[in-house]
């Protein structure tokens, strides 16, 4: 769906993104766009949005270039970051302000209006001016607007900041449903737990380049020279006494009612404890990787490029 | 560290309270403040820095009776970090420092030690004689955090610390908040957005919306543990056949992202080892479910009223 | 042999500081050092009282030195020493410092409004009242000290080269430093209240130089238009330099005492009331 061959951006001497190569498959599904400020996620998604052209390289979504190609943006439903609306203006008629704009017009518009509202939730707020309207409601109708030709490829550049925790929840649930849908979300962030909470499929960008792509758990195993740390809770001794004789055991530590391995390839060792355990001969009762997290995996990937 | 007892605050005579009933007893810790925009967080802390007198009940702040004459006293044991920027832009992070310090009751000369010691605390070393104009986000949080910090309070109030701070800010900024009660022994107010920063620092919350107290106590005690409910993680992707063999170990609850959220049939963890060695499984993660930071939210403002549980 | 933990010392005292105007007045004068504006002021005023000074040294030569004998009623003709003279030893410096207060009144209120560190002021030991004092206090001490010179110098200078009988009276300062104290007050309260109005120091600076122009017309038209010469008193550069001329007895002031005490005071109300209500707290979102 959405293709990156070498494609870079610059801003006249200010590097934006550096050359990119990736390929999101088609699909449903939720995609974390993830790097510190500055990491080139605004850039990145410039590209797919056909906002800009790349400086280099080539960039293709739905098989075609995106800059000025009214074929690809009438696929694609963009909400930019920030939270700037006419103050004083109704929100249903900036929104079909927004839908004449796609070319809608008449009943298809009033019908996509309603569409869009009802899938946000808002049919029954809209029609406040947006100076009355909550930073969350104000984002739901940004949303409606990207929602009005129903993309296949929806992008959210930032779309929690500033949101509330309900908000926040709101919003994760309604990207969560749109996505299971059957279209594309595409979300930027720089809050780690937010993306955690919303999906384990990752970009991970960090100072113009793009480091990682895949689910977090693939990730992290690809990152074999971090021994990955297992809490095991059960008799802490009878839990070392078996870990000291694996070969995969790096570092143990012991904790009051647990032990915490540290293992070079779990792949291996995982396998043995499961057995251990079912065949009764190792009283284990939760077993909790520490560093299988997007977290850790963020952490380590950007330390091991630093 | 805060007792109120049936709370009520009006910013006038006539108005309606801004703070309606507050019965809340915290221990010395970091307590979450958990809330929608709006639900009285900052009429809370007009409140106990003594520029709000309640209008009835009342309530001890570090001991001292609100509304009392030494109530006023209260603000230099308290240190406060403000969400938006608060920063003297045309002076250095030393002399600002030094001289938030100085209203808080220093002595000039133990304002201008103490600023120093403050700024390295958090981490702001040869950048301090610098104008802030020029610092990064992350650097004029630090300078904030400092500024609550110089008169040694406390109690300390943080209003969205890790605002605009990128993945590594973040982790730094929740560590020194951490730090600020486990070193220093401060207690902390920490009022945030993100679930996440306060899953991870603090030991106590209260959710509060429209003026009233939706939830309030230990981290623990809020967050129960569900019996018999278990979230399952494999190393390797379960198959259609597989994830429809899980409902031999009870009901499936939830499956997103590779996470199963499982309900089980029988509390021994040990079948579910059995299960996944008969499954051709391999488990990576069997940990006790407890109620989720969201979930403890979304019940404090929309389901049944959580009582107060100190 | 201790190890101490790298972490904070124990909690300093917080009982010895000094009281909170006084320490918002201490960080105004370091800014207003760091600005470097005093540069331009200093060298203008410098030659302000140069002038003034070689003018009574002029006067002292002209009335002791026979050579100059011929000279002397020209000389009483020009230089008087009588009242207006001494009320005009603050003569040119008043104009010249209300620019000066402008520069540095005007954003005096309005630096706190635009970095929002007055809702952080409140959250500390800091009472409303402290911090009008501070702002008010520091407007009107720094006209207060750009004058003193003007008045003590040639004072000394006079007392000195001609003793009593010197061109500036012995009671001068007696008379010109409370009539310096209550412009300074009217100086700094106004500027106080601009900034107050303002959100941003340069808008004070417009702010400050605005209100004076702008009462002053009014002042002038009502003046001009109906005929009634004590509405001047509205006019804050004509009331500077009435108090002066009052003290000194001059026989023809610009305004009776009357007025000028009527437009101080409202001055002084007005402009003090105006900055207390834009600072209180709850004006602050913390």
């Amino acid at each position: 769906m959405i293709v990156l061959d070498r494609a870079s951006l610059r801003y006249g001497p200010i590097l934006g993104l550096s050359p990119t190569s990736f390929e999101l498959p088609d699909g449903g599904g939720i995609t974390g766009l993830l790097g510190p400020n500055g990491a080139g996620k605004s850039s990145l998604l410039q590209l797919v949005s056909g906002l800009l052209p790349p400086s280099g390289g080539e960039v293709r979504v739905f098989g075609e270039a995106p800059f000025r190609n009214p074929a690809v943006l009438a696929r694609i439903g963009l909400v930019p970051e920030g939270d700037r609306l006419p103050a004083g203006l109704r929100g249903d008629r900036w929104l079909s302000m927004m839908g004449a704009l796609s070319g809608l017009a008449g009943g298809p518009l009033q019908e996509a209006l309603a569409r869009a509202l009802e899938t946000v939730g808002m049919a029954d707020r809209a029609h406040l001016p947006f100076v009355r309207m909550s930073k969350g409601m104000r984002q739901r109708m940004r949303l409606a607007q990207a929602l009005l030709h129903e993309p296949r490829l929806l992008i959210l550049d930032e779309p929690f900041n500033g949101l509330d925790p309900e908000a926040r929840l709101g919003l994760m649930d309604l990207l969560r449903r749109l996505a299971a849908g059957g279209a594309r979300v595409l979300v930027s962030s720089h809050i780690l737990s937010e993306i955690a909470q919303l999906t384990d499929r990752i970009l991970l960008l960090f100072r113009g380049r793009l480091l990682a792509e895949g689910s977090v758990l693939e990730i992290r195993h690809l990152l074999d020279r971090h021994p990955v740390e297992l809490r095991v809770a059960g008799d802490p001794k009878a839990l070392a006494r078996w870990a000291v004789e694996q070969a995969e055991l790096a570092a143990l530590r012991l904790e009051d009612a647990s032990v915490v391995l540290s293992v070079r390839s779990p792949r291996d060792i995982l396998p043995r404890l499961q057995q251990a355990v079912a065949d009764g001969r190792l009283p284990v009762h939760a077993l909790d990787p520490l560093d299988l997290n997007l977290e850790a995996v963020f952490q380590y990937l950007t330390q091991d490029h630093l | 560290m805060i007792a109120f007892e049936n709370l009520d605050v009006r910013y006038g005579v006539a108005s309606p309270p801004a703070l309606r009933g507050l019965t809340l007893s915290l221990d010395q810790g970091i307590v979450g403040l958990l809330g929608p925009n709006g639900a009285g967080k900052s009429t809370l802390l007009k409140t106990l820095l003594g520029l709000l007198r309640p209008s009835a009940g009342g309530g001890t702040v570090l001991g001292v009776p609100l509304g009392a004459p030494e109530a006023a006293k209260l603000r230099s044991r308290i240190g406060y970090m403000p969400e938006y920027d608060a920063l003297i832009e045309d002076a250095s992070a030393y002399e600002q420092v030094a001289f938030w310090g100085e209203l808080s009751g220093l002595a000039p000369e133990a304002a201008r030690d103490r600023a120093h010691e403050v700024l390295y605390f958090v981490g702001l070393d040869e950048s301090r004689y610098r104008s802030v104009s020029g610092y990064s986000t992350g650097m004029r949080q630090r300078v904030k955090l400092a500024q609550a910090l110089v008169h040694s309070p406390e109690l300390v109030f943080l209003d969205e610390p890790t605002n605009g701070l990128d993945p590594d800010g973040r982790r730094r900024m929740l560590d020194l908040v951490l730090r600020v009660h486990g070193e220093l022994g401060t207690g902390v107010v920490l009022a945030s957005h993100l679930l996440g920063d306060v899953e991870r620092v603090a030991d106590q919350l209260v959710i509060l919306d429209k003026g009233e107290i939706r939830a309030a106590g230990s981290m623990a005690g809020l967050r129960r543990a569900l019996a018999k409910r278990v979230e399952l993680r494999f190393l390797e992707t379960l198959d259609a056949a597989q994830e429809a063999a899980l409902a031999e170990l009870g009901s499936v609850l939830e499956a997103r992202g590779g996470l199963y959220d499982v309900e089980l049939a029988e509390a021994e963890p040990a079948a579910v080892f059995r299960w996944a060695q008969a499954q051709g499984a391999t488990l990576i993660q069997l940990t006790p479910r407890h109620d989720r930071l969201d979930e403890v939210l979304l019940r404090a403002l929309h389901g049944a009223p959580a009582g107060s549980e100190a | 042999m201790p190890i101490y933990a790298p972490t904070l010392p124990p909690a300093p005292d917080l009982t010895r500081g000094q009281p909170p105007a006084l320490v918002l007045m201490r960080f105004d004068l370091a800014r207003l050092w760091r600005q470097k504006i005093g540069r331009f002021f200093g060298f203008a005023f410098l030659v302000t009282l140069l002038v003034k000074l070689s003018i009574i040294y002029v006067k002292y030569l002209l009335g002791s030195n026979p050579a100059f004998r011929p000279m002397q009623d020209f000389a009483r003709a020009v230089l008087a020493q009588g009242p207006d003279f001494q009320a005009g030893l603050l003569n040119p410096a008043t104009t010249l410092l209300w620019f000066l207060v402008a520069l540095v009144g005007g954003g005096l209120v309005a630096r706190d409004t635009l970095y929002r560190v007055r809702p952080l002021m409140y959250a500390h030991p800091v009472r409303p009242r402290d911090y009008l004092l501070a702002k008010v206090g520091f407007a009107s001490a720094l006209p207060f000290a750009v004058l003193l010179p003007f008045v003590l110098l040639p004072w000394a200078l006079s007392l000195m080269v001609a003793g009593l009988q010197g061109p500036v009276w012995p009671t001068t300062p007696l008379r010109l430093l409370p009539a310096m104290a209550l412009i300074s007050l009217l100086m700094g309260t106004l500027a106080a209240g601009a900034s107050a109005l303002a959100a941003t120091p340069r808008a004070g600076v417009g702010w400050v130089l605005g209100l004076v122009l702008g009462t002053s017309t009014v002042a002038s038209l009502v003046h001009g238009l109906a005929g009634i010469g004590s509405a001047e008193a509205l006019n804050p550069v004509v009331l500077v330099q009435a108090w002066p001329a009052l003290f000194a007895g001059v026989a023809q002031p610009l305004l009776g005492w009357v007025p000028t005490i009527l437009g101080t005071a409202f001055h002084v109300v007005l402009w003090t009331s105006l900055a207390a209500r834009r600072t209180r707290p709850s004006e602050a979102v913390i």
